[in-house]
């Protein structure tokens, strides 16, 4: 049965004593007006990550990411300088942690197998320094706990602190959070523990607490470009939704826990209010400045269908349209009275007097003209009135250059159609050494009404053949 | 936002409007391939209309925007206007002489165009711009003026088509 705490008054948040608190309870009037006079401009130097040492270099992306491993690992760092600040290293990470589940490596992977599997997916200098600092720390350790062991496995703790790491890296703790929901929601449906489930709202109202604080420092202070690489860690938001129910069930379960569930609910309440105040922010910003980029295809799809016309509508209230007005065209006036007219560009223009200047390309064709008649009657000469002839000794006793003009004029007499005469080489080669020309194969040129390939040319073909 | 933006705005919304310098709209026209068409006088102002540039590509691939075709009538009695408004073919069509309604009338039905036509013809020119109404007096309106030049010396090139009183 759902039981309605605000109703019963097991559950009420505080009264809001400060804007922040204000803010959670929406109210719209207040939060534009703060918007209005605290908002910076985009681009001003307020991204969190960017102020910390060692990552002003780094684009947007890796800075926020190395800033949240820096927030996360600072509980156990040694010295400020404990977490890297190459965004390559977690990949040399992932690709160390990929070598060893790739298979066979049941009984450890030398350090050259370990590089050997990686290959050239990073960096070899970068690479083998990490291989020490993971030995060192025990990401790696020997197969056997012998002095000058080669072989390595990995330990199991390392794997499941890689994907920790990616996960917090890229979408920072909500889902740290939403896990730590479920636990708490399975706990209570077992045997649950007083002293542990006190631990779990705890937990959860700090984790709340410290993103609802920071979201209203984001909201209050950093660029709207920040704030739109913030949005998608804050998307499952809604999941926070299933948290009062959560409460008032352990509140039936444990009544003495009333006060710290209902401060959870409060907490989950004012993280709420602090995503709405972001989105609000970042639609307003990106509305004012028509940044189309903040939205996703899908949202403006769903915005499309199921948005009412009028709300649709007011987007374009302030867009200045032209007044409607028909499409007047002259051809569609004169085709309208009987006569279609047409275009200056449509109409031909007229012919061009006869020109007086020497046709330039004239003198080219006489030429090639004049070349083919001369072709054609030194193969003729070449036939001797005959309409067969056997020219292959003629070419093998000319000197090289003078017998590839001869056979590049007769294939030219043999590529005009107008000519009668075809050409014809047999597919045999004679070698002379001594000859002018030493490589020749059977050539005979004939007219092309006389018979097939002449005796002389087959029976060469098949002796060398 | 600036005034050329403003003044811009309210001509393409609004449609002609009287301006004290009708340069000072010009840039913010031309960087939206308008040009700035005179079309008359209000008192000390310029009254100004809104044409496309002559360089504008308004081919249906390039500018895929919706048009509202006139019927065949409305062009008809489009052109008989300008017959009967734009009697010399050397000058420009707007603004051109008046005519009468009784003029137009007559020279439509004389093509056998229903006078009923002719006259809601003579109601959606008017509410588009193309002619100007008073009384009986048609002269041709802003919209005429607004026609690309393109456009105008087609129609130029065809004058003598033009239905007018002389002509059948």
């Amino acid at each position: 049965m759902r039981v309605d705490l605000r109703r019963r008054g097991a559950i009420v948040p505080k009264p809001p004593t400060d804007p922040r608190d204000r803010r959670a309870t929406s109210d719209s009037r207040w939060l534009s007006h703060r918007r209005a006079t605290i908002w910076p401009v985009s681009g001003s130097n307020a991204d969190s990550a960017r102020q910390l040492p060692g990552l002003s270099e780094l684009g947007p992306d890796a800075r926020r990411r190395l800033g949240r491993l820096r927030a996360l690992v600072a509980p156990v760092a040694a010295d400020a300088g404990a977490v890297v600040d190459d965004p390559d290293a977690l990949e040399v990470a992932r690709a160390v942690c990929d070598a060893f589940v790739q298979g066979g490596a049941a009984g450890g992977l030398t350090k050259a197998q370990i590089i050997a599997r990686i290959g050239d997916r990073v960096d070899r200098e970068l690479l083998e320094r990490r291989l020490t600092v993971f030995e060192k720390l025990g990401f790696l350790r020997t197969y056997l706990d012998k002095k000058h062991q080669q072989r390595y496995t990995i330990e199991p703790t390392s794997l499941v602190g890689q994907e920790v790491f990616e996960r917090i890296s890229r979408h920072g703790g909500v889902d740290e959070l939403l896990a730590l929901l479920v636990r708490t929601r399975s706990l209570l449906e077992s045997q649950p523990d007083l002293q542990q489930l006190t631990s779990h709202l705890r937990e959860i109202r700090a984790i709340l607490s410290a993103y609802a604080n920071e979201l209203d420092r984001l909201v209050a202070t950093a660029p709207l470009r920040e704030l739109i690489a913030q949005r998608a860690d804050h998307d499952r938001a809604n999941a926070l939704d299933e948290l009062e129910p959560l409460a008032v069930h352990v509140v039936e379960r444990f009544p003495k826990l009333q006060t710290l569930a209902s401060d959870v609910v409060e907490e989950a309440q004012r993280y709420l209010g602090a995503v709405q105040a972001m989105m609000a922010r970042i639609l307003d910003e990106g509305g004012r400045a028509r940044d189309f980029s903040i939205l996703s295809a899908d949202d403006y799809l769903t915005a499309a269908i199921d948005t009412p016309p009028e709300d649709l509508a007011a987007v374009f209230e302030r867009v200045v349209f032209d007044a409607p007005a028909a499409w007047i065209g002259a051809s569609d006036i004169l085709a309208a009275t009987g006569r279609r007219g047409t275009s200056d560009r449509e109409r031909r223009p007229p012919e061009p007097a006869p020109s007086s200047d020497t046709d330039p390309v004239r003198p080219l064709l006489e030429a090639a003209e004049a070349m083919r008649r001369r072709r054609a009657l030194a193969a003729e000469r070449l036939l001797q009135g005959a309409d067969i002839r056997d020219l292959t000794s003629m070419v093998q006793s000319l000197p090289w250059p003078s017998a590839a003009r001869l056979l590049a004029d007769l294939f030219g007499v043999d590529l005009d159609d107008r000519e009668e005469l075809r050409v014809h080489v047999g597919e045999a080669t004679f070698v002379d050494p001594d000859a002018a020309t030493t490589y020749v194969s059977p050539v005979e040129l004939r007219r092309s009404d006389a018979a097939k390939p002449s005796e002389a040319v087959r029976s060469k073909a098949s002796v060398d053949g | 936002m600036d005034d050329q933006a403003l003044m811009l705005a309210r001509l393409r919304a609004g449609g002609p409007r009287a301006v004290v310098d009708a340069a000072t709209v010009l840039e913010a026209a031309e960087l939206a391939a308008r040009r700035v068409v005179p079309v008359g006088t209000d008192g000390s102002r310029t009254v100004v209309t809104l044409a496309w540039a002559d360089d504008a590509d308004l081919s249906p691939e390039t500018w895929p925007i919706a048009r509202r075709e006139l019927s065949p009538t409305v062009l008809l009695t489009l052109a008989t206007c300008l017959g009967c408004c734009w009697p010399d073919a050397a000058t420009e069509p707007y603004p051109g002489h008046p005519t009468s309604a009784t003029t137009v009338l007559r020279v439509l039905t004389s093509r056998n165009t229903d006078e009923r036509w002719a006259k809601g013809a003579l109601h959606d020119l008017e509410e588009l711009g193309c002619i100007t109404r008073d009384g009986d007096e048609i002269r041709l309106g802003p919209a005429i003026a607004a026609l690309a030049r393109t456009e105008v010396s087609m129609l130029r090139r065809e004058h003598a088509a033009l239905p007018r009183e002389d002509r059948r």
